[in-house]
């Protein structure tokens, strides 16, 4: 009776996958059906098919033109289409008219063209039912659209600079302006016009956007277990007091947390155990936080998530994960022990000095401080995190975005550890968010306007066919502007540029400019206090103790280490690519 | 018995003055109060993410310095109090006078420019605290007296 009811139950559980491979493969010929489809359909079509591709003087696509097709003398079209974002449009017909035919293409901020076809093409379209023709040059036009959006760029990068406003209220009164000018003036000029509301929207990168959310939340949920600060107070035990090999140490420990997490955060966790050490050693703390901070600014561009600046370039140039461990780490590697010998030449008399240690008490208060907070969720978040860089890795063989691996990776832990999710929805940063998606529309303006392409040609002239006067423009370029300039504001508006470069220098299809671009922003940051969100941060915790950085001693390192990893990186890109 | 409160940030340049707490708690017999105060407003400047409890980091860090200033004083034979704050300075300040009914308070003022707060802002607040709460104020550079209020 046993063994027939186990027949039963094999034949059952048989005659179950025989219906589930049934029905996949239903389902999978069915879905063959419905994606052959069009091209059976085209295939059956009478249409008759003018085609034909749009193209800037930069040899760059013109999306969303309106093309028409309309008889010599009419106003009314026979047909209309828009370019794609590839620049290639076509236009269907019923049938071929007879004489000749005016393409119209028309474009704000470009000077209108139109087009003749003859009887001849049209007795070519009739007989073949599809006509190309050459690629038309659109030519842009300066007007007074491109001088408010230009303004307006550049009010928004002053008022981050000068500190006037918050990042994300000027970036959010510069797109508001845009927009006002745009609908408000555009109705009773239409020169105003720079782009519509859902013109505007097509610039966020949401990729960016779900993926900072994504690492907002892991990273939210790593700080708290303490492990950073308990490497940082190991770095301290083993070093046994000798200066020189800790802040070896804490920057090579600074280095892997900023790759993995941003470097902000990297600095509030490693800047006040920093401050315990330097004291604790009896020597001046910031000659472990100075190198601290300099490693975290390029240490972050190891990886696709170490600063948001990587963040954008990868999403912008599908640039993966990997990509980025590929063709940066090594050099980045490289440029990081440049700056190690630097640091120690220039602490040298901090590092020889040899304070007389700490009574067992402070050395315990200091291991307190330093203590794991909760190992389970360590343990589990080290799991989850290592799956998310599984899913980094791994995933761009089936082009799994990193956003959704980071935002899979955030989802898992909320439901294993089970934190207060209104502390974990705090803990993504909105400000941040809101900075960055007013940001991508207000480039997208400068881009709508022209304003891109003229700088893109600029350069363009000044590169010609020369890759590596490319890359130095864009490595020390940046670079230096990146000392001055937030990093994400300049990196935002150098994408559409680089692409440009990217696509008309020979040689650059590597993406080596984007590359040039990563290690120019993140490494000019270490030029000035200014110069990134890290420094300020460590700058203002340093200021809570007897030791605050002033403007002349971070420059004093900082300037000569940007410079020499600008270097250093420059060289690795011209041996890599 | 009377208080003498010192705030400090911890460093080497506090530690003369720290030491001139430690003295005058000794030759007065009085009870001596080691303060820090964090002030994560910081922060406020940044439009980065702060995912980081950034003041307990900090009220950590000022337990550290504090216990720091502790033994220095227990090395003098002065056993002192500590107390870790966060706010504004001048405002803690005050309510930690009232608090502790403190007689006398002992700043530190850096000699260098590069002081995160300057000789002539300590003297102001000294003077106005004093006059407000009837304390006597000592401000003190490397270990010596530079202002005295309140006396």
């Amino acid at each position: 009776m046993n063994h027939w009811g186990t027949c039963m139950q094999i034949h059952s559980r048989f005659i179950k996958i025989l219906f589930r491979i049934g029905l996949i493969l239903c389902l999978l010929v069915l879905g063959a059906e419905v994606f052959a489809q069009p091209g059976h359909a085209i295939q059956e079509s009478n249409k008759f098919i003018i085609a034909g591709q749009l193209t800037d003087s930069l040899v760059q696509p013109v999306k969303g033109a309106h093309i028409t097709a309309l008889m010599p003398g009419d106003e009314e079209s026979i047909t209309e289409t828009e370019s794609r974002s590839d620049g290639t449009w076509s236009l269907e017909l019923d049938s071929v008219p007879s004489g000749r035919l005016e393409i119209q293409v028309e474009r704000p901020h470009y000077v209108s063209q139109s087009v003749t076809l003859i009887q001849s093409d049209l007795s070519e379209l009739g007989d073949s039912q599809i006509f190309h023709i050459d690629t038309i040059e659109m030519e842009r036009k300066i007007d007074v659209s491109f001088w408010v959006a230009t303004s307006v760029f550049l009010i928004v990068l002053l008022l981050i600079a000068f500190e006037f406003l918050h990042s994300a209220t000027a970036a959010l009164a510069g797109l508001s302006a845009i927009l006002l000018v745009s609908y408000i003036g555009g109705a009773y000029n239409p020169g105003l016009t720079i782009y519509t509301f859902e013109q505007a929207i097509s610039y966020i990168d949401w990729e960016v956007i779900f993926l900072l959310i994504g690492m907002m939340i892991i990273i939210a949920i790593i700080e708290g277990t303490g492990v950073f600060q308990w490497m940082a107070f190991q770095a301290y035990r083993l070093s046994r007091g000798r200066s020189w090999l800790l802040v070896l140490i804490l920057m090579a420990i600074t280095v892997v947390a900023s790759a993995l997490l941003d470097n902000f955060t990297t600095m509030l966790l490693m800047v006040p155990i920093s401050l315990q050490i330097g004291m604790a050693l009896g020597i001046n703390p910031l000659a472990l936080i100075i190198p601290e901070v300099l490693a975290s600014n390029v240490g972050g561009i190891t990886t696709l998530v170490g600063t948001p600046t990587n963040i954008l370039i990868g999403a912008y140039a599908g640039i993966g994960f990997n990509d980025f461990l590929v063709n940066q780490t090594i050099g980045v590697l490289i440029a990081l022990l440049a700056m190690g010998g630097y640091v120690l030449f220039h602490y040298r008399k901090e590092f020889r000095k040899r304070g007389g240690g700490i009574s067992p008490k402070l050395y315990a208060k200091l291991e307190e401080n330093a203590r794991i907070e909760n190992k389970g969720d360590l343990w589990k978040s080290m799991i989850v995190f290592i799956l998310v860089f599984a899913g980094f890795i791994l995933g761009e063989g089936i082009h799994l975005v990193p956003a959704v691996s980071a935002i899979a990776g955030a989802t898992t832990l909320l439901i294993w550890l089970n934190p207060d999710i209104q502390k974990m929805i705090k803990a993504v940063d909105w400000t941040t968010l809101v900075f960055f998606m007013a940001l991508f529309m207000i480039v997208g303006a400068i881009q709508e306007v022209g304003l891109i392409s003229f700088i893109a040609g600029w350069m363009s002239r000044i590169v010609g066919e020369n890759l590596t006067l490319g890359i130095f423009l864009i490595v020390f370029g940046v670079g230096t502007l990146s000392t001055l300039v937030a990093n994400i504001p300049l990196t935002a508006s150098m994408l559409p540029i680089v692409r440009i470069l990217t696509n008309t220098v020979p040689g650059a299809h590597s993406h080596v400019l984007y590359y040039a671009l990563s290690m120019g922003a993140a490494m000019g940051g270490n030029g000035f206090l200014i110069g990134g969100e890290a420094n300020l941060v460590t700058a203002g915790i340093t200021e809570q103790t007897d030791y605050p950085i002033s403007f002349k001693e971070f420059l004093k390192v900082g300037l000569p280490v940007t410079y020499i990893t600008l270097t250093v990186g420059f060289l690795w890109l011209l041996i890599r690519f | 018995m009377t208080t003498i409160l010192c705030p400090t940030r911890g460093g080497k340049e506090s530690h003369l003055n720290q030491d001139f707490a430690v003295n005058l708690a000794k030759e007065r017999s009085a009870d001596l109060l080691f303060m820090y105060v964090s002030n994560i407003q910081l922060l406020s400047r940044t439009g980065a993410a702060i995912v980081v409890d950034i003041a307990e980091e900090l009220d950590e860090l000022g337990d550290f310095l504090l216990s720091m200033a502790q033994e220095r004083a227990e090395k003098s034979g002065v056993s002192a109090k500590v107390a870790v704050h966060r706010g504004i300075f001048s405002e803690v300040l005050r309510e930690v006078i009232l608090d502790e009914k403190v007689d006398t308070v002992v700043l530190g003022s850096s000699p260098q420019e590069s002081g995160i707060v300057s000789y002539e802002h300590l003297e102001q607040l000294s003077t106005k605290l004093s006059n407000e709460l009837k304390v006597e104020f000592i401000v003190v550079q490397d270990g010596k007296i530079v202002f005295q209020t309140g006396k």
